[in-house]
């Protein structure tokens, strides 16, 4: 991991979407007048012919999204997760999920660390939001790697995605040669007195944790859950019967998270 | 849709469908906002004008009126016909198709249920459907028109 090297998930996003769009053609992209924020406005400045400012209408971005779609365009749609999931969630849903159309729900400043844009702006109930509805593969990255890397797999997806991205500078944990499946999470260790489940930009705070503990010889792991739906349960399990003692960390609201997550796969598992 | 027709320069004209009550909604006039900003003439509104809604007269529950005025200053076309009468429904298809810079609506003022006597003008038959034997006589007095 490397702590010098401090970006936030949304500048590796708003720089993989303009790269992506030079090789896609059919990639459109949507903001509600935070493109500044969001970072899109790299993708605006480069392919303004293919870029749409929605203005502050939320829900009729993500219905013009969804017709995009519908003529052959791979839509992203960003803006604050609050207001995508908030304020836009009938639209994604009715108009995007249920009709499986194929957009590209963006959303940064997730969680608490939006920093002085306040309570207002923190979106912690995405995760449950977003899981609950049909369709939806729902996915959190933990760095700069992580992130390009799924800006241009979730375009292979024929589908509704729904990809969370932080405003806070994080380090950067993996290099080049880290390989990513969607739906399979990264276990870090080997560690057998507990695993750390974590997601987004708390995987480099567990990493931490994982080497402090080490000086004091409890050998823990750490998982990197980026997907959130599909849930990588044969990784949760495995690591329930290695290391008998699970703890999840998440900048969500544990109602609806990663930690729910965590206990139904155990819990079916405890069942069978 | 009618953006990614642009996009694609494919010339298809989208036609969209609206029910008066649901213009209290905020989304139709973020839509609308849009509509005219982006210049979408492939697109042609039409909005059914029964004013009736489940809770009752849309004027009373929430008015949208006036709704020419409303979308003239969204940037809108606004033509407003008999909606039962094919002729000016024509007629307003084809004048919206010559609308250059900005969408058209075509506000068609229209009797819920009309033709069939016991549901014309009734709020109550918003969600409901006929039993069997109401059914037939509604078929039976649709039929004689």
């Amino acid at each position: 991991m490397n702590l010098e090297n401090l970006k936030a998930t949304r500048e590796s996003y708003g720089e993989k979407l303009a790269e992506l769009g030079e090789k896609n053609k059919d990639i459109v992209v949507l903001d509600a007048d935070l493109a500044g924020a969001t970072k899109t406005s790299v993708f605006a400045k480069k392919f303004p012919e293919r870029f749409f400012d929605m203005g502050i209408s939320e829900q009729d971005m993500m219905s013009t999204a969804a017709g995009l779609s519908t003529f052959g365009k791979i839509p992203y749609a960003s803006t604050f997760a609050m207001f995508a999931c908030g304020r836009a969630y009938d639209q994604i849903r009715n108009s995007i999920a249920y009709p499986n159309l194929n957009v590209k729900i963006c959303a940064s400043h997730a969680g608490i660390t939006v920093g002085e844009d306040g309570a207002t702006h923190q979106m912690i109930e995405d995760f449950g939001l977003m899981r609950g509805i049909p369709n939806m593969t729902v996915i959190c990255t933990s760095d700069d790697t992580q992130t390009k890397w799924a800006v241009e797999e979730i375009s292979k997806i024929n589908g509704p995605t729904y990809l969370r991205l932080c405003r806070l500078a994080t380090p950067t944990i993996y290099d080049e040669t880290q390989k990513f499946e969607i739906g399979k999470g990264i276990q870090i260790g080997e560690g057998t007195d507990a695993c750390i489940f974590a997601t987004g930009v708390v995987v480099p705070e567990a990493i931490k944790a994982k080497e402090e503990l080490e000086k004091e010889g409890i050998n823990i792991r750490v998982v990197d859950i980026h997907t959130i739906k599909p849930i990588d349960e044969e990784l949760i399990i495995k690591c329930a019967k290695e290391t008998k003692k699970l703890i999840s960390i998440e900048d969500h609201n544990i109602i609806g998270g990663l930690r729910k997550c965590n206990f139904r796969s155990t819990i079916r598992k405890m069942s069978y | 849709m009618a953006i990614a027709s642009k996009l694609n320069h494919e010339g298809v004209r989208v036609y969209c469908i609206c029910g008066d009550g649901e213009l209290q909604e905020g989304q139709i006039w973020e839509a609308a906002m849009t509509s005219s900003h982006y210049k979408l003439d492939n697109l042609c509104l039409i909005v059914d004008n029964n004013n009736l809604q489940i809770d009752g007269n849309v004027n009373e529950v929430m008015s949208i009126y006036p709704l020419d005025e409303k979308f003239k200053s969204f940037g809108f076309e606004v033509i407003t016909i008999d909606g039962h009468n094919m002729e000016k429904i024509i007629q307003a298809f084809e004048k919206a198709k010559t609308v250059k810079g900005k969408p058209t609506v075509i506000i068609a003022k229209t009797i819920k249920g009309k033709g069939v006597s016991f549901m014309e003008n009734l709020a109550s038959w918003h969600g409901k459907a006929p039993k069997e034997e109401e059914y037939n006589t509604a078929i039976k007095e649709l039929s004689k028109k």
